[in-house]
């Protein structure tokens, strides 16, 4: 029987998954190896705004310039980079296990727990996530924990809208009764032998929530609602670089492209592995 | 008249079930101020409130009775429209949103509209020319397009369109404005006034709708091809039939229904959407000011405007729902 599965071999998924590996290498090593502390300000007329590929008058290269403190722009993106990709892979990555977790349990029991899942997902769609997000951050502390709580808890819905239709459908499946005959609790039949043949839409959603809860944590972080300077995230580099837009361009510019580079990344994974599973020979609709 | 008769329960309950989902959004706002840390009456105060301004308030909101009796009283305030008043400048917050809202609707309206023409026009181009290379390039484009900060591309616009447009010395009507809704400091009238407001526009409704387009061309065209493998295509083809006239009847009659969803689901985008532009290019609409009123801790202007959200989409979700018996008939049996 063949269950829909995803391959890391996928040719499609491998570029995006190289770029994503180097990113969270850069990510890691960057910030550690350099030379200075990346949020320390000193000699401030000697460094600032240095463009990219320049040296400052201490003869420092500087790969991606440095914006007006004369920090260097590189070393601040790649920490800037680590919480993006923190934000990214934990905020999707829990969001989307709470949305199989009750996705699974919605579908499975049915009834009221049924209904009451589908009626929370119902009124937290009806809100836009960012609205929500707003109203998070206006409510508690604007920080790191308020963006990832508040990320995930509006981000199961898709999910579990998609694992409770995969559970209602393979609930039916031969196999299930077969399971069942041979003596596995209700329990195990679920999280043993109906989910797993679920997992795979509930990984593509995921994946493609990363790129959207790294592009609302950096909005967040642009309209100064978000990740407070001087720890620097991409959303508040951006708008660190608004009023340079004139003189130097790059500082808003570099944050920019490593946001698009790395949402591009992951969307096209989540693509390229939906593809993936749509082109194969589905459980739920047996050829 | 034969559908009479089964469309009005089907519209009453869609309604019932509306009013139920609004009546949930409102009240899970309750909860979210009570939930949050600290006391309401607090969270309620303008900076510079002395602790007798918070027991007075206190009384006044009822804080004292049981969660059931404040529950009950906000939900009678909210009914009647009251959302309590704005700190910063003591208006109730229904005006200052009434103030507001025109600005967004006319923003996110016009871009809504022109997403959805530019994209489905490039979605079914895309179907039609699978494979070449325009078709590989518009994928290319609305699939970066996706993947952009609405506030970057903004900025890129505002850059390229202002500081660029007079260093490179490009003509005078490219040289557009980038801040706000008019030109400050002179009084315009009638068509002058409308000119200079189109001018105005340009940037924000052109951004947002190339945003909007790349979503739903990428969706019309994943829905165009799904169909064109369709025994009917082969059959109108066969009798004759040019393909711009399968593409533009036979196709879009089937894809009408799909759209209309995907209007009501864009919906939420354009609002997040129109946040991060009206803040960039100085408009005062409904995205600005909720982001300003979170800057200055204006919390019942907060969550006013994110009830004014929810509204919004639950009408579209709602105008969706009654319109697709006349978008598919045969949802109608």
């Amino acid at each position: 029987m063949t269950v829909r599965r995803i391959r890391w071999k996928d040719r499609r998924a491998q570029g995006p998954l190289v770029v994503l590996a180097l990113l969270a290498l850069a990510v890691v090593l960057v910030p550690a190896l350099a030379a200075r502390d990346p949020l320390r300000i000193d000699d401030v007329l000697a460094r600032r705004l240095v463009a990219p590929f320049g040296r400052d008058a201490g003869g420092t290269l500087h790969l991606l310039g440095t914006d007006r403190f004369g920090r260097d722009l590189l070393v601040r993106m790649m920490l800037g980079g680590r919480l993006s990709l923190l934000v990214g892979v934990v905020g999707a990555g829990l969001a989307g296990a709470i949305g199989t977790l009750l996705g699974g349990l919605a579908g499975w029991n049915g009834g009221a727990v049924d209904r009451a899942v589908t009626a929370c997902a119902d009124v937290l769609l009806a809100l836009p996530r960012l609205v929500l997000l707003l109203v998070g951050v206006a409510l508690w502390q604007p920080g790191l924990g308020t963006i990832l709580t508040v990320l995930v808890a509006t981000g199961w819905m898709g999910t579990a809208r998609l694992v409770r239709a995969e559970v209602i459908a393979l609930r039916e499946r031969p196999f299930v009764p077969a399971a069942r005959a041979l003596g596995a609790s209700p329990s195990r039949l679920l999280f043993r032998h109906v989910l797993p043949n679920a997992i795979g839409p509930a990984l593509v959603a995921t994946t493609l929530g990363v790129g959207n809860a790294i592009l609302l944590e950096s909005g967040l972080s642009f309209l100064g609602l978000g990740i407070q300077p001087p720890a620097p995230s991409w959303g508040n580099m951006i708008a660190g670089g608004r009023d340079l837009l004139v003189v130097a361009p790059w500082v808003a510019l570099m944050p920019g492209l490593a946001l698009i580079i790395t949402v591009l990344a992951t969307t096209l994974l989540g693509d390229a592995w939906r593809d993936r599973m749509a082109g194969e020979p589905s459980m739920t609709e047996p050829r | 008249m034969r559908y009479h008769r089964v469309r009005s329960p089907a519209l009453v309950r869609a309604l019932v079930r509306t009013t139920l989902l609004y009546w949930c959004v409102l009240s899970l706002t309750f909860a979210l101020l009570r939930l949050a840390p600290g006391d309401p009456a607090t969270f309620l105060l303008p900076t510079g409130a002395t602790p007798a301004d918070a027991s007075r308030l206190r009384a006044e909101m009822g804080l004292d009775r049981p969660l059931a009796t404040q529950y009950a009283r906000w939900l009678g305030a909210t009914l009647h429209g009251d959302f309590g008043k704005s700190f910063v400048d003591g208006r109730p917050v229904v005006r200052v949103i009434a103030d507001a809202l025109p600005v967004s609707v006319m923003l996110g309206g016009v871009s809504l509209l022109l997403s959805f023409v530019v994209g489905v026009c490039a979605g079914l181009l895309q179907a039609a020319r699978r494979g070449t290379s325009l078709d590989l390039a518009l994928t290319a484009l609305s699939v970066v397009l996706a993947a952009s900060p609405a506030y970057w591309l903004g900025l890129a616009a505002i850059a390229c369109f202002t500081y660029l447009a007079s260093s490179w010395s490009l003509p005078l009507w490219l040289r557009l404005p980038a801040i706000g809704m008019a030109t400050p400091g002179i009084e315009l009238h009638g068509a002058a006034r409308l000119a200079d407001l189109l001018r105005h526009s340009i940037l924000p409704v052109t951004l947002l709708a190339a945003i909007g387009a790349a979503g739903v061309a990428r969706y019309t065209r994943t829905g165009a091809l799904d169909l064109v493998g369709a025994d009917w295509v082969r059959t109108a083809r066969a009798k004759g039939l040019p393909a711009r006239a399968v593409m533009g009847r036979h196709l879009m009659a089937n894809m009408r229904a799909p759209l209309l969803t995907l209007f009501a689901l864009a919906l939420p985008g354009t609002v997040a959407g129109s946040v991060f532009v009206e803040t960039i290019f100085g408009w005062p609409g409904m995205g600005r000011l909720m982001v300003t009123a979170i800057v200055a801790r204006d919390y019942p202007v907060v969550l006013g405007c994110a009830s004014a959200f929810a509204a919004v989409v639950i009408v579209a979700n709602l105008t969706a729902d009654l319109l697709l018996p006349w978008a598919d008939p045969r949802v109608r049996e």
